[in-house]
């Protein structure tokens, strides 16, 4: 409810609402094109005024063909990722405005778009990949905890009629896990979620036995870890734990963790 | 003596009270001055409640310079949503429009020359500001009464017109406060046209998916190799 209103103050602001939404009941999806500018993104012309990151507030900011946006507009978003609200300060007055969103991307391995295909060559020179990814700075990699590769599909899986899991039954064991998580942090004010989760209460929900930890000390070697995304694995693992309804996370949970962090390391 | 109408101005995402004073007083030419560092919609205001009063019959206040004032006077006021308001500010001069006190109220909205009621943006946050202000009665235009009445504890009503707010103050037509809508804190439709189950194999894609979905603010990029989705 505390969420919802904060969401309609937004839209509200914007002008949004109409006849069939006087009120932001579902979570906001907003999808910006790539051309968008800082201030579009962010927020405020010269009169402050919420940007997408705001619009998006408790919902999702779903940014399509990454690399393709400004990189002053990619690197804007830094700060409001971390702190989930952004000041814009403007001859007409400096205001914040709240963005706890929650950023979802999605962009092309290389300029063609066929690099690590296993059927199509690469017709991209290794500089050009390079240059290509490099347009997204390992500051905002970093800021992201889940990465995951998209292969293109096989023929015969297009064609197979096998049952998906349908979406009912996934959402049921994600509004169970978050059950788990409203609990666990009940009284707390503030924090909901895992994400949300200050460094404290990390080493106190997230206590790992001997064989994670020797687990999580290989992964941080190896793959060159930072120690922000030394937190950001415990709290995904966390999540996985609380998904497999399960009070402490066991060795599997981290690993999945540590998989979903893997693939910026050997791509960047 | 001038007369005194409460509305509220939205900055950021908050609002914040606005008192409106209107004083009539004597001069040699006609004037009507809006001061308290409005911006150009507020400054045109007087035209459209000019025309708004004289189309809904009220009566004009006697007085050839009228000055209306926006406090506090040292932040800048935007938009049409003060219309209704001065207008109100305007009638309560004129003792034969026979308006009540106008204390308990906050008022919102913007006029059309006809004096209808038309909508005006951020009516969520200036609820929030009058519950805190403790103003019992807020008046909206009807299009942004659903709006304001997810607030508790405060009585919105949603008007057409401004013979329609005048005739509720006097007490001469009841209005009831609007309800808030009772289906807003159900999920639009959990029904959606597309499913988990529609999207062959990319297991792991639906996974991490899942995960993400669980933590409301984890973030995910992912590189497609060729549209998977």
């Amino acid at each position: 409810m505390r969420e919802a209103i904060e969401t309609t103050k937004v839209h509200s602001i914007c002008g949004l609402l109409n006849e069939e939404h006087r009120f932001v009941s579902t979570r906001p999806f907003r999808s910006p094109h790539h051309t968008i500018s800082d201030a579009g993104l962010l927020g405020g012309t010269a009169q402050p005024a919420p940007g997408e990151v705001s619009l998006a507030h408790n919902g999702v900011l779903f940014l399509d063909e990454l690399p393709e946006f400004h990189r002053s507009t990619l690197e804007v978003m830094r700060q409001p990722l971390e702190d989930g609200r952004v000041t814009v300060s403007r001859a007409a007055g400096s205001l914040t405005f709240p963005c706890e969103f929650m950023l979802v991307a999605a962009m092309n391995p290389c300029p063609c778009g066929h690099f690590g295909d296993l059927r199509r060559e690469c017709r991209c020179a290794p500089s050009q990949v390079q240059k290509y990814r490099n347009r997204l700075s390992g500051p905002l990699m970093d800021r992201i905890d889940i990465h995951i590769e998209v292969p293109a599909m096989e023929l015969k899986d297009l064609t197979e009629t096998s049952t998906e899991e349908d979406s009912a039954t996934i959402r049921e064991r994600v509004t169970r896990a978050r059950f788990f998580q409203l609990k666990r942090f009940s009284g707390q004010s503030k924090v909901t979620c895992n994400a949300r989760m200050t460094s404290r209460q990390l080493r106190k929900y997230c206590v790992l036995d001997q064989e994670s930890i020797e687990l999580l000390k290989e992964a941080v070697i190896n793959l060159n870890l930072s120690a922000r995304a030394y937190d950001r694995i415990l709290k995904v693992a966390r999540t996985i734990a609380d998904l497999a309804a399960s009070s402490r996370i066991q060795p599997d949970h981290l690993a999945e963790a540590v998989q979903y962090r893997a693939l910026d390391r050997s791509l960047w | 003596m001038p007369s005194k109408v409460y509305s509220a101005a939205v900055v950021g995402i908050d609002a914040f009270e606005v008192e409106i004073e209107v004083h009539a007083g004597w001069g040699n030419t006609d004037k009507i001055a809006v001061v308290g560092l409005p911006d150009t919609a507020v400054k045109e205001s007087k035209d459209r409640v000019t025309s708004a009063i004289c189309n809904s019959a009220l009566r004009w206040p006697s007085g050839q310079r009228i000055t209306i004032n926006l406090a506090p006077a040292d932040v800048r006021k935007e938009g049409p949503s003060f219309d209704l308001p001065i207008a109100l500010g305007l009638l309560k001069l004129e003792g034969n429009n026979r308006l009540p006190d106008l204390e308990p109220f906050c008022l919102t909205g913007e006029l059309a020359l006809s004096g209808q009621l038309r909508s005006v943006k951020g009516v969520l946050s200036i609820a929030l500001e009058a519950k805190r202000r403790n103003r019992r009665n807020l008046i909206v235009p009807i299009q942004n009464a659903e709006e304001a009445a997810v607030v508790e504890g405060l009585d919105v009503y949603g008007m057409h017109s401004l013979s329609d707010v005048v005739r509720f103050l006097r007490g001469e037509t009841a209005f009831d406060p609007v309800r808030p809508c009772n289906n807003w804190s159900q999920p639009a439709s959990l029904e959606s046209e597309t499913d988990f189950a529609e999207v062959k194999g990319q297991q792991h894609v639906k996974r991490a998916i899942e995960v993400a979905a669980c933590e409301k603010r984890s973030k995910r990029l992912r590189c497609t190799v060729s549209a998977a989705f």
